[in-house]
C-alpha cells in the first residue's frame, strides 16, 4: 500500500509538474532558438571557421544575408549568460561549456511559404552539417498543444489540483483504514491523537517528499528529452542549459509545491484518523 | 471516580440502549453486570471509558463535568482505565509482549518498570512461552490472557472487563477472577460484564442486572 501511495503521488505530481513547467517553459523550449518560420542548421563538432564561412556564403546565394545569422559557441554562451544561467552555472569555467556547444546558423523567413519551400529543398545538405532543426511536423503539432495549455491553462490547473487532492485523500484514507484497529487500541489506552497520528503522518510526509522529488526529476528529464525531440539537438547538456527549469521562479514554485503537498497530506491524514476514531 | 447521571444512549431513533441510567462505581468495589445480548453492557463500558458519547445525560469525573474536558484530559483519564474487550483488540503488527506493555509505553514508564511488570503478569498468566509470538498465531484463550494483562499492567483505578473469561478454561478463569479481586482489594473499582452463570452466582461482589436500559440490583 505504501508503494501504491508513492506511485499515486509520483505520477500525480509528475503530470501536474509537467503541465506547470509546460505552461512556463514550452514556448521557450520549443522556440527559444527556433522561431516561427525559422530553422537552425547545426554543425558537426570541430568544424573550422572557414568551412562555416564558405557554407554561409552558399546560403547567401539563396536567401537574404540579413536573415541569416551564425551563432558561434561563444555567442551562444554569452546569450545564455544574459538570459538563463544560474549562479551555479556561472561559477563553471566558460571554456568548458563553450567547448561542448556546436555552432549553428539560424535562418528566418518572412512568410510561411518561403519557409516551407526552403525545408523541402536540398539547400542545407552538406558534409559539415549535423542536423537541420525545423518547427515543422512534430513540433508544429506540439505547438498546438502549447496553445491549448496557454488558453485553457487555468482550467487545467484547477482540474489537476482537484485530481491531486482526490488522490491524496484516497491514499490517506486507505492507509488510515488499514491501521484503524491499531489507532483504536491506542485511543482506548489513552494515547493522544497527536501521538497516535505521528507515525502515520511521518510516513505519509516522507512518502510525499520522496514522491514529489521523484516526480520533479521525471519532469526535468522529460523536458530535456522533449527539447531534444523538438530541436533535433542531441547534446542533452546543451539542452539543459537552454531550459529555464532552474530559474528562481521555478525553484520557488517547486518549493511551494512541495510544502503544499506535504501540508495537504498531513492535514488530511490527521483529519482522517480523528474521524475514524470518532466513528468507532 | 466516574459518575453517570441520567444517561440515555440511542443508536437508532426508536431504540434506546441505555435509558436514564445512573451509576457510580466506588473504589475497592467489585460489580458483576449481567444481562442478555444487546442489553447495552458494551455501550455502558464505552461510556464509562469516554470512548462513546451518550445521547443525553451527564458524566462527572471526580465531581467535574466532562463537558469541560479537552481531548487531552479525556486521554489522560483513559490511561487510568483498564479495559478488557470481548474481542481482545490486540494489535496484529506487534508481538504479544509489546501488546501487553503498550499502556506502559504510552505512559512513558521506565524500561525497568516495564520489564518488572511484564515479568510479573507473564508469570501469573502463564504467558512466558508465547510473548514473542504475534496475536494471529496464538489461540483465543492466549490472546484473552494477554488482553487481561494489558488492562491490568498499569494498575488502573477503574477496570472494565467485558466477558474476560469467555474463551478460557476453568483454571485460567479462576486465575483471572482472582487477579481482578486482588485489584479490587487494592483499591480499584472493577466492573465485570458476563453471561457466565457460575460467575454471577459466585458472589464476587455487587451483582447488577442491565435490563431495559437500566442497571438494577
Amino acid at each position: 500500500m505504501k508503494l501504491i501511495y508513492f506511485l499515486f503521488i509520483t505520477f500525480t505530481v509528475y503530470f501536474s509538474g509537467l503541465t506547470l513547467m509546460g505552461y512556463q517553459n514550452l514556448n521557450q523550449i520549443l522556440f527559444s532558438d527556433i522561431h516561427n518560420n525559422a530553422l537552425g542548421v547545426y554543425f558537426k563538432e570541430q568544424i573550422s571557421d572557414k568551412a562555416i564561412h564558405d557554407y554561409k556564403q552558399q546560403l547567401v546565394k539563396n536567401f537574404p544575408e540579413a536573415d541569416i545569422k551564425y551563432w558561434s559557441p561563444a555567442e551562444q554562451y554569452q546569450d545564455f549568460v544574459q538570459t538563463n544561467m544560474t549562479s551555479l552555472e556561472q561559477s563553471l569555467n566558460p571554456d568548458d561549456i563553450i567547448s561542448t556547444l556546436p555552432g549553428y546558423i539560424e535562418i528566418k523567413f518572412i512568410t510561411q511559404k518561403e519557409y516551407q519551400s526552403a525545408i523541402q529543398s536540398n539547400l542545407f545538405k552538406n558534409e559539415i552539417v549535423d542536423s537541420v532543426a525545423t518547427n515543422n511536423s512534430w513540433s508544429d503539432k506540439f505547438s498546438s498543444i502549447v496553445l491549448f495549455f496557454n488558453v485553457s491553462g487555468k482550467f487545467l490547473f484547477l482540474f489537476i489540483f482537484f485530481s491531486t487532492a482526490f488522490i491524496i485523500v484516497t491514499a490517506v484514507r486507505l492507509i488510515s483504514q488499514m491501521r484503524i484497529k491499531e489507532f483504536y487500541v491506542r485511543h482506548f489506552l489513552g494515547q493522544s491523537y497527536f501521538e497516535i497520528y505521528r507515525p502515520t503522518a511521518t510516513l505519509i510526509a516522507a512518502l510525499s517528499v520522496v514522491a514529489y522529488i521523484a516526480a520533479m526529476a521525471l519532469v526535468f528529464i522529460s523536458y530535456i528529452l522533449l527539447k531534444s525531440k523538438a530541436s533535433g539537438q542531441k547534446d542533452l547538456f546543451f539542452i539543459y542549459k537552454k531550459i529555464s527549469f532552474l530559474s528562481t521562479d521555478s525553484i520557488l514554485i517547486l518549493a511551494i509545491g512541495l510544502i503544499v503537498v506535504v501540508a495537504i497530506s498531513l492535514v488530511l491524514s490527521f483529519k482522517k484518523v480523528s474521524e475514524l476514531l470518532e466513528e468507532n | 471516580m466516574v459518575q453517570l447521571k441520567h444517561i440515555y444512549k440511542t443508536y437508532h431513533s426508536d431504540k434506546h440502549v441505555l435509558r436514564d441510567l445512573n451509576f457510580e462505581p466506588q473504589k475497592s468495589q467489585f460489580y458483576v453486570v449481567s444481562g442478555p445480548s444487546g442489553s447495552g453492557k458494551t455501550t455502558l463500558f464505552k461510556i464509562l471509558s469516554l470512548l462513546s458519547t451518550p445521547t443525553s445525560g451527564e458524566i462527572y469525573i471526580n465531581g467535574k463535568n466532562i463537558k469541560s474536558y479537552s481531548y487531552g484530559d479525556q486521554a489522560k483519564y483513559r490511561q487510568g482505565v483498564g479495559i478488557i474487550f470481548q474481542d481482545y483488540k490486540l494489535i496484529e503488527d506487534i508481538n504479544l509482549y509489546e501488546n501487553m506493555v503498550l499502556p506502559l509505553r504510552i505512559q512513558k514508564k521506565s524500561d525497568k518498570e516495564i520489564h518488572q511488570k511484564a515479568a510479573y503478569y507473564s508469570e501469573v498468566l502463564d504467558l512466558k512461552e508465547i510473548l514473542s509470538e504475534f496475536p494471529q498465531y496464538v489461540s483465543g484463550g492466549q490472546q484473552q490472557r494477554v488482553a487481561v494483562a494489558r488492562a491490568l499492567i498499569n494498575d488502573p483505578s477503574l477496570i472494565l472487563a467485558d466477558e474476560p473469561t469467555g474463551n478460557l478454561d476453568t483454571a485460567n478463569t479462576q486465575i483471572i477472577l482472582n487477579l481482578l479481586q486482588q485489584k479490587s482489594r487494592s483499591g480499584a473499582a472493577v466492573v465485570l460484564a458476563t453471561h457466565d452463570e457460575n460467575i454471577i452466582k459466585s458472589q464476587l461482589g455487587t451483582s447488577l442486572r442491565l435490563a431495559e436500559g437500566q442497571l438494577q440490583l
